[in-house]
This record gives structure tokens, sequence and C-alpha cells, in this order.
């Protein structure tokens, strides 16, 4: 009897966390058996069940998680990405169907949508900024918004097939009005839970945090409302928090400790290259703009945007002059700087060849491979730098390369020009804390002559 | 300014003022010293003290066998202290200022009142 009672208390175990069991486990359960005890209970009540259950799920709303989630969310839109790509050349070459049908796309992206709403919770809650039973309503709510508004957004696709046949509305389709607006409504009730969250920890008055929480509810839904169907919004959130989460789990140990204070580089240098770079970057960027009107070889907007997007990687060459200049001039001969350097300049490289064979095949196996080497050099440049198991190691990595192919339509220029910047700073910044830190310390230095 | 303390915080911390506490123990004489304004479950609590100890405001203070159940006590830090201490001196300006304004409440409108 005593252990089928026993039994009871420690069931409401499974809802938590293995390691927050082994941390609390045993003095959570004895806690319930001395309330039940006091209350002359032989069993949790209700209300301690659903604590437990809400409260267990919450706490499972973790870093770790939220990094596995949004790394699925990628993965997943790489996976059916190419699937789709696949598929469509096979059927556009006389196959039953010109495409894939569109239930298939909204699902991959409802479900992408899902898993990085998963990640975006965890990640609130990991922050403080969500408790963990709050963090279970909002991401129930989250997932009842995102349902009503596929739905919707499917039953909207089907209107506009049976109009486009003279046909109106019926069943299903005729249904996605009613389907949005609950969708907008939920979705709402959702973003104003959260911020109530947040607001609540402020002094604001009781009426002002209400004002607040709905007006920026309404904003965010009417953002959501017209990028939450886009598999881009979605990649974004998901780096957005795998960022977040990896920086939780203390990954980032920081740059290198220098072990050569007297191989600093030339500074002068470094500034005249980075200017170059600098000043090439933004002719690119005007010439995409503007070259159209004034350039004889930029026939339109396009061939003058593709030729700024030439000019502008070129520029980012001298960038990476600097960066070896600064690496060679410190005496740096470790792989794993030289190679994702070296696999930059290919990046480069191979994006550069891509822009100038605009409209042939070759440009989508162009981009890809030049979003997964720079993916490669990111996550090798990084393995160096990251903390915690060798399994989150290679989540991290699979991570950053899965994301830089996931998002090779729109990133790879800005990607690969957003890294070596990023390079580039956390170099010039390491080689200013050197100048720091050979500068004598009066007070420390030896009497003269003494 | 500092944000306001939950309830359930505001009561975890104020009975882990006069000392060390175990569980069982702060949810009890949370539940007396609110006058059972505040009832909290045992899985709300624990998520409440581990908020409360991430925010440096309280820590554990070891563990005990005590009749064979398993406990863990809880200490208010002296950060801990100086938030309720601050919080405690909100509410009571807050709390005269009220007395203040309720002090000068026209006889008129009380009369209303006791007529209605």
């Amino acid at each position: 009897m005593t252990t089928e009672r026993d039994d009871r208390y420690e069931r409401l175990l499974r809802w938590y966390p293995r390691a927050w069991r082994e941390a609390r486990g045993a003095v959570f359960v004895d806690t319930l058996r001395e309330q039940s005890e006091h209350e002359g209970r032989d069993r949790p009540s209700r209300g301690e069940s659903a604590a437990a259950l809400i409260n267990g799920l919450g706490t499972r709303l973790d870093a770790r998680l939220a990094s596995r989630s949004a790394l699925a969310g990628i993965a997943l839109l790489v996976v059916v990405q190419t699937l789709a790509g696949a598929l469509s050349e096979a059927l556009a070459a006389g196959g039953p169907v010109e495409r894939l049908p569109d239930g298939v796309y909204i699902t991959c992206v409802a479900v992408t949508g899902a898993l990085v709403l998963v990640g975006i919770v965890a990640i609130a809650r990991t922050y403080g900024v969500l408790s963990p039973a709050r963090a279970v309503l909002v991401l129930a709510l989250a997932w009842a918004s995102l349902t009503l508004g596929d739905l919707g957004e499917y039953a909207w696709g089907l209107g506009f097939s049976q109009a486009d046949d003279n046909q109106a509305s019926t069943g299903f389709a005729a249904a996605s009005g009613p389907l949005l607006g609950a969708a907008m409504l939920v979705g709402m009730a959702c973003a104003w839970l959260s911020l109530a969250g947040v607001l609540g920890r402020t002094r604001l008055g009781r009426l002002t945090r209400l004002g607040l929480a709905l007006v920026a509810a309404a904003a965010i839904m009417s953002v959501a409302v017209v990028t939450v169907f886009v598999q881009a919004t979605w990649v974004s959130l998901a780096l957005t928090v795998m960022a977040l989460s990896l920086r939780s789990l203390g990954a980032f140990r920081g740059p290198a400790a220098l072990t050569d204070p007297q191989a600093a580089a030339p500074r002068s240098l470094v500034r005249v290259l980075a200017g170059v770079s600098f000043g090439i970057g933004l002719f690119g960027v005007i010439y995409s703009a503007t070259g159209s009107t004034w350039s004889a070889s930029a026939g339109d907007g396009g061939a003058a945007t593709s030729q700024g997007g030439v000019i502008l990687l070129a520029g980012s060459l001298p960038l990476v002059a600097a960066l070896g200049v600064l690496a060679a001039q410190r005496g740096q001969r470790r792989l794993q700087f030289w190679g994702p350097l070296i696999l930059m300049c290919l990046v480069i490289a191979t994006l550069t060849i891509a822009f100038f064979t605009q409209g042939s095949l070759m440009v989508l196996p162009l981009l890809i491979g030049g979003s997964a080497a720079a993916g490669l050099a990111i996550a090798w440049w990084a393995s160096s730098r990251l903390a915690g198991t060798r399994g989150d190691r290679w989540v991290a990595g699979a991570s950053i390369i899965a994301a830089c192919v996931a998002s090779y339509v729109t990133l790879p220029t800005l990607g690969t020009l957003a890294t070596l910047l990023l390079a580039a700073v956390l170099a010039i910044r390491g080689d200013l804390r050197l100048r720091r830190t050979r500068t004598p310390d009066p007070a420390s230095a030896p009497l003269a002559g003494a | 300014m500092t944000a306001p303390l939950t309830t359930s915080a505001f009561w975890i911390l104020t009975v882990l003022a006069s000392g060390r506490r175990h569980g069982y123990d702060i949810l009890s004489e949370t539940k007396t010293a609110s006058e059972g304004r505040v009832a909290l479950k045992v899985a709300t609590l624990y998520a409440a003290l581990e908020r409360l100890e991430s925010e440096g405001l309280i820590r554990a203070d070891g563990d005990e066998i005590v009749a064979g159940r398993a406990r863990r006590y809880f200490v208010l830090t002296d950060q801990g202290a100086s938030r309720l201490a601050a919080e405690a001196r909100a509410m009571a300006q807050a709390a005269k200022a009220a007395q203040r304004h309720l002090g000068t409440r026209p006889a008129f409108l009380a009369t209303a009142a006791v007529a209605r």
C-alpha cells in the first residue's frame, strides 16, 4: 500500500527533465509527501498533479531543447527544399504533375514554425522572461495560432483556385476568413500572455501594462500575419534561437589567447586594407542600386544587381588579406585559422562565378556549394572556440552549416561579408587588447638602477 | 529602480527573512504569514525557489534527512534581504499615501456610503 502511494508521488517526477530529477527529485517528492500527510491525504491532490505537469513540462523547455528544435526546424526545411527542387525538375520534364502540392509546402513551413516556436519559448524561459508554467501556456497558444493560420492559408488557396474556375468558395475553402481571424485572436492572446509576464516585472500601473501589452500584441500579430508563412522568417528566428541558446549554454569562450605579445600587426596596413575593402564594397552597393542608369555594361536593374554583387564580393578580398596579415604577424600557424580563411576565399570565388553565370543551370549548385562551404568555414573557425561536450559542438557545427545551406537563396553574399566583417572585428579587437596589455604599468615597473 | 517582486516571491523572501527553512516549512509559513492569501503548490514553490536562487536572492543551505525524508534548506542572501527591504519600503510608502488620501476624504461621501 505504501509502495503504491509512494509511486503516485514518484510518478509526478516524470514530467521533469532528468537533470532536474537528479538534483531536486528526492526533496520535491518528500515535500509533497509531507504536505499530504499534514492535510490528511494519501495521494497528491489534483491541483498538485496539474502544477507538477505544467511546471515539469515548462522546465523541459531549456537552452538545450531550444538549440535542438531550431536545428531540427532548419534541417527539415533543407531536406524538403532539396527534395522539392529535385522533384520539380523531374516533374517539369514530363511527370504527372508540374509541382509539389501546396499542402506539402505549407505543412513543411508549419512544422518548421512549430519547432522554431519551441526554441523561442524555451529561450524565453531560459533567460527568465517566462516562468515554466507560463511558457507552457504560451507555447500551446502559439501552436494553436500557427495551426489555425496554416489551415486558413490552405483554405484561402483552395478558395483562390475555385475563384479562378469561376466557382464560389464552398466547404473548407469558405472557412479561410474565420480560420485566419481565429488565428489572429489566439495569436494576440499568446503575445499578450508573453508580454504581460514581462511587463508584470516592471513598476508600471496595471492599466498601463494592459494597454501596452495589447498594443504590442496587435503590432506583433500584424507583422506575424505577413511573415509567418515565409520560410526565411523561420530560418532567421532559428538562427537567433541557436545563437542565444549556445550563449546560454556557455558555448562561447571568447577570442583565443594570444601567445606572442610582441607579434602585433602593423595597424596602418590593416587599416589601409580595411579601408580599400570598405571603399570597393560601398561602390558595389551603389552600383547595384544605380548602375542600370549610368553603366553601359548594366543593361537593366537585374544585371546591375549581379555586377554590384560581384564588386561587393571582390571588395571583401582586401579584408581577407588584412586578416592574413594580422595572423602572419602574430605567428599564427594553426590550421583552424588558415583553413577557414582559405575556405572563405573559395566561397568568394564560387559566389562570384555564380553571379557571372546567372541564368544558367550552374547557378543553383554553385550557390548551394558556396553556402555549404561558408557554413563549413564558420563551423571550423568556431570549433576551436566552443566549449561544452563534443556532442554539443557537433550540433552547433551541423546547425551552422545547415543554416547557411537553408538560406542559400537570400543570404550567401550577405552571410559571407558579415562573417568576414565579424572575423575582422574580432581580430582587430584582439589586436587592441594586446596593445593595452603591453602598455607598461608605472606602478609595477622595477625601479631604475635598483 | 528594481522590478517589483511577484506576490509569491515576496512572501517566500519574507518567511526566509527570519531564518533558514526547508520546502514544506516555507509552504506552510507563507500561507500563515499571508493569512491564507498565498497557497503555493509544491511544484510552483520549487519553480519560484529556482528562480529566486538564479537571481541571487536566496541560496540553498544544505540538505538533511529528517525522519527518513530529504529536506533542502534555503536562506536569504544579503542581496535578497536588501531587495525585500526595498519592496517593503515601497509598499509602506504606497500604504501611507493611501491612508493620507483616505484621511482627507470628504465627509459627505462617507455619509452617502453609509446611507446606501
